[in-house]
């Protein structure tokens, strides 16, 4: 990505309103994917000086800054183990001591395997104008409206948990899958053409998983079919709940 | 001892400490960076090129098209000369053969400005339908070179007309007649994939002119030596006006046996009289360099019902990409390299035709086609071996070469004509296979175990010959000089890629000498200042080049006792590697030396060497994988893989043992990750390390390396070669344990998960 | 855009654009250690540690190195040293290009990590790649090097 200029605000006010102001311009958390877009942009505001890396604890949930790198994420202590899971094996420590939380989930790459995880947990985003909006409805909008990502609320869930299938070790999955119980089974499926997804059911046991996904489609590409991806999903999700034992 | 003996190489702590080492950290800070344009199509004729807008941007200080270049049609190929290779490349041509060929050359004072004059150049181009599929290139109404001037320089089969590059055939015996008289054969077809090099320097060269008014070229090549006849050739410059330097390389595996920057730099600093650099950005190396043939490879294989193997037949469509770089040799080294393991046989026939096609060009690949041939030919062997009911490791044993053999295809196939006939005099492929089952612990694994009722695990194997060097062909030689104080310069053409080999000659030269190899200062590889050298290919760098070192060495310890005789007045002198003695008499080499450049029968020593290779003994391998397979998704994970090597005297066994590790890895990643992908229209989709998947430590779990007693008696101290042997096996060892594990024989490399598992859900 | 940084106790004062990476600001400075491999952050090969955090110097930008202090293997001979002894030792560095990239991700590492497994340091080192040793000399020589410092497990 070529820039012209950049922007390096020390408060969110100032760098909502140049966002806003100038609608050419472009968020930059860590940089690592967007730098890789071929485009020219006439203005990049950096959010690295907003304070907003950070992990709190607050009891029953995790508020997540946005600017919050994968490898803090991976090595915090009190963050849900579908979340951790899912950020260990992106690239490797370097890549993942630049890139965020948020970068990642405003980037909507259909291959997060971040955003998957957090499609399961429920997680919540805070943005600077709109307030909190679901994850969920967040990927689903077409054109996000111009806002900046705050921050990012996952609730503690002691029973949560991620796979992912890649050829090799720092590859795109070719899917992923994260699980969680929230009164009916949590199940996001990501790195499916298309991007991550939430699958909610009321299947009675964590084995019923055709009943799961009934309705996912799996689109092939050039990575893997269809079917293919279906049945990674399947032998991961059955993975990931193995891997917790006792669900409800 | 200095020889058989684990040193550090002599240039790896410089290396690790970061020191300035390769071209672009050589390169003047000031130099011009030059970027090349390259064609968005698979096949076009450039109409129009318009760079006028271009030039008029600020700090553009030149722009080369077709137009402004010699029209000139010769190889790339960093070979022997006159090359086994068709003459069909330019250096910028009025028609774009694939993505990523060069239209035009773009030099400027910053990478912003070279980037910005880029996109201002307009080129108007007529699309031409591009051939994408190899299986359909030959004889295709679309012709990838037509009329252009290309030319082959001795007979190679090359057909432009048929978009052949190059063909070949031959038959000793009539396969065809033995073919029937079997009681069982085996056919089968084996596909194989274009693999990038993907070595982490990516290429660079940096050109400028010196103070006698002669150019300079500083690259990342395999082969200085070649470079230096193809640029002066091409661009009509004596080749005295020309030194190339190749400084540390930071990998190779044949990526770099080319031509590839160097002209642009050369042609720009010409033009400008500046100095100037490219420095390949990643997807060029993938997109615009070399990759490994593609190759179908079909296969008979006739036996008896007692196991006796009486024919072979192995016939070959390899895809040379638009350029034909080293088509004809790759192709007959997948025959020559592998047919000979079993040389018990009546009839054997080898044939094949390279085509061109709209991608990528192919060119020298570590294992150099014996890989391709390797999958076929050792994974027919399991095939055959289930077809007779016999145990494969058995058939292998009954049918292998055997030392003091010989296979009468050494006599028949050579580089690109006719070979050297050659009795093995060092093949301890028995020992080799005896120590490799036991390591993998065959006789409790074969064929399979299973974990629990998704996980099995299966054992394979496979046999391996490559060669050591080009028989009277490749060349290397060495000078070495005496200084004060003791120390020699030795300065060789051969060219260390990494490999160590700079460490390897030197410790035959101390070895030779008798001294200690800490006073062997290593100087590789320059034109001007190091004799000739072939170059780093063909696994002819210990055994060709090492003995060149041994003679310059050995001349240098007879120059050294005959200025003890001088100095002594005496015939009676010997040398210890410290010191000269006469008697009671003694001089220290480090005093002798001094007196010999300042006060007493003042000369130079200075001898040097030079060998070409009269045979090619193959150095062999057997290599055992074991894999577990995960049934449900597909998943192959190889958790050990065996080698057991006879390379003859390993000269460095940690860096034979390194050179054998790294290949089986790289070969890992052939068999089941790496692969170019292309859309219908010829891009490449994976042109990136994020896209393209070389192995990461996390898949390699166990490699087990080692090598047997072997002494091969044409060699420098015994020693074959050991830089490709450990590419071939993985492709056909990993296919045969999968099969043993499922009873899913998959022929298509990569075998990725999602084929294994297409696998299990048909069988 | 003036930056104000440190490099290897050395203050600088550069102008950098403002999509200027820290590879070319550091390769510009001088520091020839720093060598580009894929530029898309997927092999390691130009490690640098920025603020003590291992980063990929072609994927950060410039910018965000104002204030801050950048460490490359000029910076640590000595420590590089020794882990080079046992490298070479093995062989492991081989062509070296991705050499300084790997000493600075276990430099990084030995900081970070307390008696790491051998299967912590494939992790850990799992996005610095090499082509052409195979990884195992590489294992060989950093499980030596740990013992010895006495920071390996058992």
């Amino acid at each position: 990505m070529k820039i012209e200029k950049m922007l390096r605000p020390s408060s969110l006010s100032e760098a909502y309103s140049a966002y806003v102001d100038n609608k050419e311009s472009v968020l930059m958390a860590g940089g690592v994917f967007l730098r890789l877009q071929k485009r020219e942009v006439p203005c990049v505001i950096d959010l690295s000086l907003l304070a907003l890396d950070y992990v709190k604890d607050e009891g029953n949930l995790v508020k997540i800054g946005a600017m919050t790198t994968l490898r803090e994420i991976e090595t915090g202590d009190v963050l849900p183990q579908a979340l951790q899971r899912s950020v260990c094996q992106i690239g490797g420590i370097g890549l993942r001591n630049v890139a965020t939380v948020g970068g990642s989930i405003c980037g909507r790459y259909p291959f997060s395997d971040i955003s998957t995880a957090l499609l399961s947990l429920g997680a919540k985003l805070v943005f600077y104008k709109a307030g909190e909006v679901a994850i969920e409805a967040y990927l689903e909008e077409e054109h996000p409206t111009r806002d900046i990502l705050i921050e990012v609320i996952v609730p503690k869930l002691g029973k949560s948990n991620f796979m992912c299938f890649k050829s090799v070790y720092t590859d795109f999955s070719l899917i992923s899958v994260a699980v969680s119980y929230r009164d009916e089974w949590c199940v996001g499926i990501g790195s499916r053409p298309g991007g991550p997804i939430l699958v909610k059911s009321k299947a009675t046991s964590e084995k019923d998983i055709q009943e799961m996904l009934k309705n996912v489609s799996f689109g092939g590409d050039n990575r893997a079919s269809g079917d293919y991806r279906k049945a990674l999903a399947e032998a991961l999700i059955d993975d990931a709940f193995k891997g917790v034992s006792e669900w409800k | 001892m200095q020889v058989n003996k684990s040193i550090p190489k002599v240039d790896g702590m410089g290396l690790v400490l970061g020191r300035p080492a390769f071209t672009d950290d050589l390169a003047d800070d000031n130099a011009l960076i030059v970027k090349v344009l390259r064609s968005p199509h698979a096949y076009a004729e450039i109409m129009s090129i318009d760079k006028s807008k271009a030039e008029a941007l600020h700090d553009i200080a030149c722009i080369l098209t077709y137009e402004d270049v010699p029209n000139v049609i010769f190889s790339r190929a960093g070979q022997g000369y006159p090359e086994p290779s068709p003459y069909d490349h330019k250096i910028l041509d009025q028609y774009v053969r694939y993505v990523g060929d060069a239209v035009a050359v773009v030099a400027g004072r910053t990478e912003k400005a070279v980037n910005a004059a880029m996109k201002r150049i307009e080129v108007t181009y007529r699309i031409i339908e591009p051939v994408l599929d190899f299986e359909l290139a030959k004889d295709s109404k679309i012709r990838v070179h037509d009329g252009d001037g290309t030319r082959s320089m001795f007979p190679i089969g090359h057909e432009p007309e048929k978009n052949l590059a190059a063909s070949y055939g031959m038959e000793i015996g009539d396969v065809k007649e033995t073919l029937k008289t079997c009681d069982v054969v085996y056919e089968g077809q084996y596909y194989t994939q274009q693999q990038c090099h993907a070595m982490t320097e990516p290429h660079a060269a940096t050109a400028y002119y010196d103070f006698q008014d002669r150019l300079n070229i500083i690259t990342a090549t395999q082969t200085p030596f070649h470079v230096r006849r193809i640029i002066g050739k091409s661009l009509g410059l004596p080749l005295s006006k020309i030194r190339v330097i190749k400084p540390r390389i930071g990998g190779g595996y044949g990526g770099k046996q080319a031509i590839h920057g160097e002209f642009y730099v050369a042609l720009v600093t010409m033009k400008t009289k500046l100095p100037s650099k490219i420095v390949y950005t990643r997807r060029e190396v993938f997109e615009s360099t070399y990759t490994r043939h593609e190759m179908r490879v079909d296969i008979k294989l006739g036996a008896t019902t007692d196991g006796d193997i009486k024919a072979i037949d192995m016939n070959i469509l390899s895809n040379t990409g638009a350029y034909g770089e080293h088509a004809l040799t790759v192709l007959m080294v997948a025959g020559s390299k592998t047919l000979p393991l079993y040389n018990k046989v009546e009839a054997v026939a080898f044939s094949g035709d390279v085509v061109y096609t709209n991608k990528t060009p192919a060119g020298a690949f570590r294992g150099y086609g014996a890989v391709q041939g390797n999958f076929a030919l050792e994974s027919a062997m399991d095939e055959l071996a289930e077809l007779l009911k016999v145990d494969p490791v058995e058939l292998r044993k009954k049918n292998m070469m055997v030392e003091h053999e010989t296979s009468k295809i050494f006599e028949i196939m050579g580089e690109g004509k006719e070979g050297t006939a050659m009795t093995i005099e060092s093949c301890k492929l028995d020992t080799c296979l005896a120590k490799c089952l036991e390591k993998l612990n065959w006789h409790e694994k074969y064929p399979r175990q299973q974990v629990d009722d998704r996980y099995v695990r299966g054992v394979g194997i496979a046999l391996a010959m490559q060669g050591s060097g080009i028989p009277y062909i490749d060349m290397g030689s060495a000078i070495l000089k005496l200084n004060d104080d003791g120390f020699f310069n030795l300065m060789i053409g051969a060219t260390d890629l990494g490999t160590g080999s700079d460490t390897v000659l030197a410790q035959m030269a101390a070895e030779t000498l008798g001294v200690a190899v800490e006073h062997i200062i290593v100087y590789s590889s320059d034109t001007d200042l190091t004799p000739f050298d072939t170059g780093a290919y063909a696994s002819s760098t210990t055994y060709v080049s090492g003995h060149g070192v041994i003679i310059a060495a050995q001349r240098m310890r007879e120059a050294i006792l005959e200025a003890g005789r001088q100095h002594f007045g005496s015939q009676e002198v010997q040398f210890d590697g410290e010191e000269l003695i006469c008697g009671d008499e003694t001089i220290t080499l480090k005093d002798l030396s001094t007196l010999l450049f300042y006060s007493e029968h003042q000369q130079q020593l200075v001898t040097s060497g030079s060998y070409v290779g009269k045979k090619s003994p193959p150095p062999y391998m057997v290599g055992g994988a074991e894999v577990e397979v995960d049934t449900l998704t597909g998943k192959v994970t190889v958790l050990n893989y065996v080698a057991v090597v006879d390379c003859g005297t390993t000269i460095n066994p940690n860096l034979a043992r390194i050179q054998v590790e790294g290949a089986l890895v790289q070969s890992i990643g052939m068999t089941l990750f790496e692969e170019m992908k292309y859309t219908a229209s010829g891009h490449m989709i994976n042109g990136s390390f994020m896209k393209y998947k070389v192995p990461t430590r996390m898949e390699i779990k166990n490699l087990d390396v080692s090598f047997v007693e072997s002494y091969e008696p044409s060699g420098p101290f015994g020693a074959k070669s050991v830089g490709e042997i450990g590419s071939d096996t993985p492709p056909a060892a990993i296919a045969n344990a999968i099969k043993n594990a499922l009873g899913v024989r998959i022929r298509r490399l990569p075998i990725s998960s999602e084929s294994v598992w297409q696998g299990i859900r048909k069988h | 855009m003036e930056i104000e940084l440190t490099v290897n106790d050395i203050q600088f004062k550069t102008l950098v654009e403002p999509d200027e990476m820290l590879l070319d600001t550091l390769r510009r400075l001088g520091f020839k250690s720093v060598k580009r491999g894929c530029d898309t952050t997927s092999c390691g090969i130009c490690s640098v540690i920025v603020d003590g955090k291992l980063v990929p110097s072609c994927s950060y930008y410039s910018v965000r190195a104002a204030g801050k202090s950048v460490l490359t293997v000029e910076g640590i001979q000595e420590e590089a040293r020794r882990i080079g002894a046992y490298l070479t030792a093995e062989g492991a560095e081989q062509c070296g290009f991705c050499s300084p990239g790997l000493v600075m991700a276990v430099y990084a590492m030995k900081n970070e990590l307390r008696n790491p497994t051998l299967a912590d340091i494939k992790h850990y080192l799992a996005g610095n790649m090499c082509r052409c040793s195979g990884y195992e000399g590489q294992h060989r020589g950093i499980l030596k090097y740990l013992e010895v410092c006495g920071n390996a497990s058992q």
